[in-house]
């Protein structure tokens, strides 16, 4: 579909929405987040900042996995001060590594070597890569301590916890790991359901990296 | 000898081989020349086609090689790790170090604004903007690659990659500089000089620490050479080039191996001009000689060639002008010589036989009398000369057809020749030359060996006369021709040709006369011979006279019943004062032959008219009888004349009578009536003279007007004595008499024949007894 079809169709969602939302209670929100072809975009970053009370739990550590040679998930949100532990479902080994600012580290990942997990205990966004895989790459944002942060899935939503009251005047942080390395604001789009938003973001499709040949030898 | 210009077809062969391989020579050179030139120009291209390919290819591959160390480098964990530090001092000594591992000659981080991070040659700067932000980008994207920089007056070759760790974090360059070794070691690989150089077309904005855009040149030439070389494409190469090449000159074909912007790098492959061409001058030089060479072969055997064919020719052309000349050579027969002159050999050949032929031939003709191939009079002359000359003897016989005239008419004129041709042919046997000279006249002329010494003249000839009683067949007739034989004998009879001839033709005029038909020579013919052409000219000469000096006798006629004069007959007598008297038979019947006769008979009748008037004066009357000969009376003014001067005096007509001799009645009667009968109408009586010796057929003599008989004094010489004499005049007489006529005798010389006249009746008499012929006073 065109963007402007796209548009036009979610137009008529939300007028049906404005609709509906009025005789519907409130319930949990969620934000559909769109690439710039309108459709779905996953592994975005939202950032809810200057929130009480969010709760985590720092001694139980997340996990990213390492299968069939990919991170997952490619992203992860975690609070300062939490760990992420590196199990490597593989086969073959990782040597995982992080040269970002907010945490440098690397994890020689043998089988049958259980690592110790990763304290991250800097806010930021961390990249993840593999010294043997070069295409094996992950991203972990750091969440300041009051900030929610949320993952968009499959379908490009994220749900919001259902305390949290957001309108189409609430301000977001959305970051895509294409699209350089600070969030960036957002506005919410409403939808026909009130408790539904939309945020297309200018982000291409999953761009795959060319694998490495020599090429032109002009740039 | 036939001159000629012998290097004429000579020269021409040599010219015409000259020329075809001058031509042929010059159009391979040319056509080898272009075919080298192609060649050589689509090898050079190639060559260094190829050559640059080759050197491309070898430079991607190296540029391959080094992006790969390159890419290996910037994965190194710990290069990638010394890069994330953003520690400035490891970067740096990572930097170094690394540049020494992949054996660079410089290697510098950018961050991803382009910005020179770290570097470890003081080339880069660190700090200074290598790219623009949007190249950054597409470098970024395009995973690096291989650019040519000159960074001031070094051209460097670099490789750019992203450092990932894992997303790209900043910019490696790892960079060789391309300096003269690795030409060298390029050039010796593809066996050319070649060069690298830089081009500018404008500054560019974003090189380091570029001072001045300067081309720079990188070449296996030393720089001497450099400064000094002069590059020619391959598709400029000329002529003169090829020839006049110095060790300067290179033939030349470049390639851009990179071009970014307004800066280009630019392979150039050289290969030095001489070298490229030397085979192909070679070559060239080579056919040159080679022509050369030919040419003088060619000359060789075109002498050799021109000799075969010109000295047959030369042959020809001599033999040619000697049959011109008459002279019938053989010819030699060259063998070593071609088919054509052969054939030309054996025409000339023919034809000089041919001409032999004609020339034999036509002199044959002008030798020969065509009827019955005799010698004709001017090969007689020749013979007869040649015997001369020889002092041989022979004897001339002159044999003339005398009835020849008479043959034709009778039989007509191709038997006559037939005839002729039988005689000649008989003649041939006599042996010896044997000429027809015209006509039924042949000549034979009998060398020694005819007749033997010992024979006489009687013996002679009659052993001519046996060949020419002979008979011959003709028309299935039988003919025998009446020869007339003159005799001459030389040297002694004549002592020219043309006199033994001439003297032939006198002596056939005496045979003719003669009773035998044969004469010999004599002096004494050529003096009468002479001697009539002497009376003729003298003749001549009187009547060319005024008044000529003849004189008129007169014998009168008797008439014996009264014996009186009555009558008188006019003789003319001349004596000449160079000849003395000569007697009218032989001047009268020589005027008749050369016709003369009728001036003179004008003469005696003017003489005898005139006469008649004296005696008129005289009171004599005597009738005078004039001789007419045959061509008095044919002619027709005669008659006229006679009248006139008859009426000039005032004379009757039977004043005068007139004679004509039987034969000259007899010869043609018919016309001589009709004449006569003139006369008669005019009235003057006529007279036969001198009949019966002449051949007259008396049917004519009855229609003949004539009133009078003149018995021949043949008769009556001796008519006393001869008893058939007698009766002959008795016989006459009583023709005479039936037919009416009057009859004379003449040449009565005595008494007893007078007697026997009277006797027999005869009506007058004439002759020397009575009176001889006496002048016109006497009869007074």
């Amino acid at each position: 579909m065109s963007t402007q079809q796209t548009t036009l169709k979610y137009i008529k969602m939300i007028v049906i929405g404005v609709g509906v939302s009025v005789i519907y209670p409130l319930s949990a929100a969620n934000i559909q987040i769109l690439n710039s072809n309108g459709q779905p975009l996953q592994d975005v970053v939202a950032i809810i900042e200057n929130q009480e009370s969010v709760i985590f739990d720092i001694q139980v550590p997340e996990i990213i996995d390492q299968v069939d040679k990919k991170f997952v998930p490619r992203v992860k949100v975690i609070h300062v001060g939490q760990s992420i532990n590196f199990p490597n479902s593989d086969q073959t080994r990782h040597h995982v590594y992080s040269f970002s600012a907010a945490n440098s580290f690397e994890i020689k990942l043998y089988k049958d070597t259980p690592a110790n997990p990763v304290l991250f205990d800097h806010a930021g966004i961390v990249t993840l890569g593999c010294n043997i895989h070069d295409l094996m790459i992950g991203y972990v944002y750091v969440a300041k301590p009051n900030t929610l942060a949320f993952v968009s899935d499959e379908q490009g939503v994220i749900l919001l916890p259902g305390n949290l009251i957001m309108d189409t005047t609430s301000k977001i942080m959305l970051w895509h790991y294409q699209d350089g390395l600070q969030p960036k604001e957002f506005q919410l789009q409403p939808t026909s359901n009130t408790n539904e938003f939309i945020v297309q973001m200018d982000i291409q499709q999953p761009v795959q990296r060319k694998s490495k040949s020599f090429g032109q030898n002009k740039w | 000898m036939v001159k000629l210009k012998q290097q004429s077809l000579r020269t021409q062969i040599i010219r015409l081989i000259l020329v075809t391989v001058v031509l042929v020579t010059f159009v391979i050179l040319t056509v080898v020349w272009v075919a080298t030139l192609n060649t050589a120009q689509n090898d050079i291209e190639k060559n260094i086609s190829l050559a640059t390919n080759v050197l491309e290819r070898t430079i991607n591959n190296a540029n391959v090689q080094l992006y790969k160390s390159a890419l290996v480098l910037t994965s190194d964990f710990g290069f990638k790790q010394a890069v994330a530090s953003r520690d400035a001092k490891t970067i740096q000594s990572v930097l170094v170090n690394h540049t020494k591992r992949i054996d660079a000659d410089l290697m510098a981080i950018l961050d991803m604004n382009g910005n020179i991070t770290a570097s470890s040659n003081q080339l880069l700067t660190v700090g200074d903007q290598f790219f623009n932000p949007t190249s950054t980008i597409e470098a970024l994207n395009d995973n690096g690659g291989l650019a040519f920089y000159q960074i001031e007056n070094k051209l460097i070759s670099v490789v750019v990659s992203t450092v990932r760790a894992p997303t790209p974090i900043a910019i490696a360059l790892v960079g060789f500089e391309i300096n003269s070794q690795f030409i060298n070691e390029l050039s010796e690989m593809i066996g050319q000089d070649l060069q690298l150089s830089t081009n500018f077309s404008s500054t560019p904005t974003l090189w380091p620490r570029q001072s001045a855009a300067t081309n720079l040149t990188l070449s296996t030439l030393t720089s001497e050479q450099l400064s000094k070389a002069s590059l020619i494409k391959p598709d400029q190469i000329t002529l003169d080039k090829v020839f006049f090449n110095n060790q300067h000159d290179f033939i030349s074909n470049t390639k851009k191996v990179y071009s970014e912007l307004s800066f280009d790098v630019l392979l150039t492959v050289l290969q030095p001009l001489e070298t490229v061409f030397k085979q192909s001058i070679n070559l060239l030089l080579t056919i040159v000689v080679l022509a050369f060479f030919i040419c003088v072969i060619a000359i060789i055997s075109s002498i050799i060639f021109s000799k075969q064919i010109i000295k047959p020719l030369m042959n020809l052309a001599n033999f040619a002008d000697a049959i011109a000349q008459g002279r019938y050579e053989t010819l030699p027969i060259e063998k070593k010589t071609t088919s054509e002159i052969q054939l030309l050999t054996h025409t000339f050949m023919a034809m000089q036989k041919q001409i032999k032929e004609r020339e034999d031939h036509i002199a044959f003709q002008a030798n020969h009398d065509a009827l019955t191939q005799l010698i004709n009079q001017k090969k007689l002359i020749e013979v007869l000369d040649d015997l001369y000359i020889k002092q041989e003897c022979a004897l001339l016989v002159y044999l003339k057809v005398a009835d020849l005239r008479n043959i034709f008419d009778t039989f007509g004129y191709e038997s006559g020749e037939f005839l002729l041709k039988q005689v000649a042919q008989n003649l041939t046997q006599l042996g010896g030359p044997i000429a027809r000279t015209s006509g039924g006249n042949f000549i034979w002329v009998s060398t020694k060996n005819i007749f033997e010494d010992s024979m006489k003249d009687d013996q002679r000839i009659a052993k001519i006369k046996t060949i020419t009683t002979t008979t011959y067949s003709v028309d299935n007739q039988v003919i025998r021709p009446h020869f007339d034989i003159g005799i001459l004998q030389i040297p002694a009879d004549a002592s020219t040709a043309i006199s033994a001839l001439m003297r032939l033709n006198i002596t056939i005029d005496a045979a003719k006369n003669n009773a035998q038909s044969l004469a010999c020579y004599s002096l004494d013919l050529e003096r009468e011979y002479t001697r009539r052409l002497d009376i003729l000219n003298e003749l001549k000469n009187e009547l060319a006279l005024p008044v000529p000096i003849f004189t008129l006798n007169f014998q009168p006629k008797f008439r014996l019943s009264t014996m009186m004069p009555e009558r008188a007959e006019a003789l003319i007598r001349w004596t000449s004062p160079q000849l003395g008297f000569i007697s009218p038979d032989i001047f009268i019947a020589l005027a008749e032959q050369a016709g003369l006769i009728s001036q003179i008979t004008y003469w005696v009748i003017a003489k005898v008219i005139r006469q008649q008037y004296v005696w008129r004066q005289n009171d004599i009357f005597i009738q005078v009888a004039i001789n007419l000969s045959v061509y008095d009376i044919e002619n027709q003014q005669l008659l006229d004349f006679i009248s006139s001067e008859l009426a000039k005096y005032d004379l009757p007509v039977r004043a005068l009578s007139f004679e004509v001799t039987e034969s000259g009645l007899m010869n043609d009667p018919e016309n001589t009536i009709n004449l006569l009968r003139k006369f008669r109408e005019y009235g003057f009586s006529l007279s036969i003279d001198d009949f019966g010796t002449g051949y007259s057929s008396l049917a004519y003599l009855k229609s003949m007007p004539i009133d009078e008989l003149k018995i021949d004094k043949a008769f009556v010489l001796k008519l006393n004595e001869d008893g058939q004499d007698q009766s002959i005049v008795e016989t006459v007489l009583s023709l005479s008499s039936r037919f009416k006529l009057e009859a004379v005798a003449e040449g009565i010389e005595n008494l007893a024949s007078l007697k026997i006249l009277k006797q027999l009746n005869c009506d007058w008499a004439q002759g020397f007894y009575l009176s001889r012929p006496i002048k016109q006073e006497d009869f007074l």
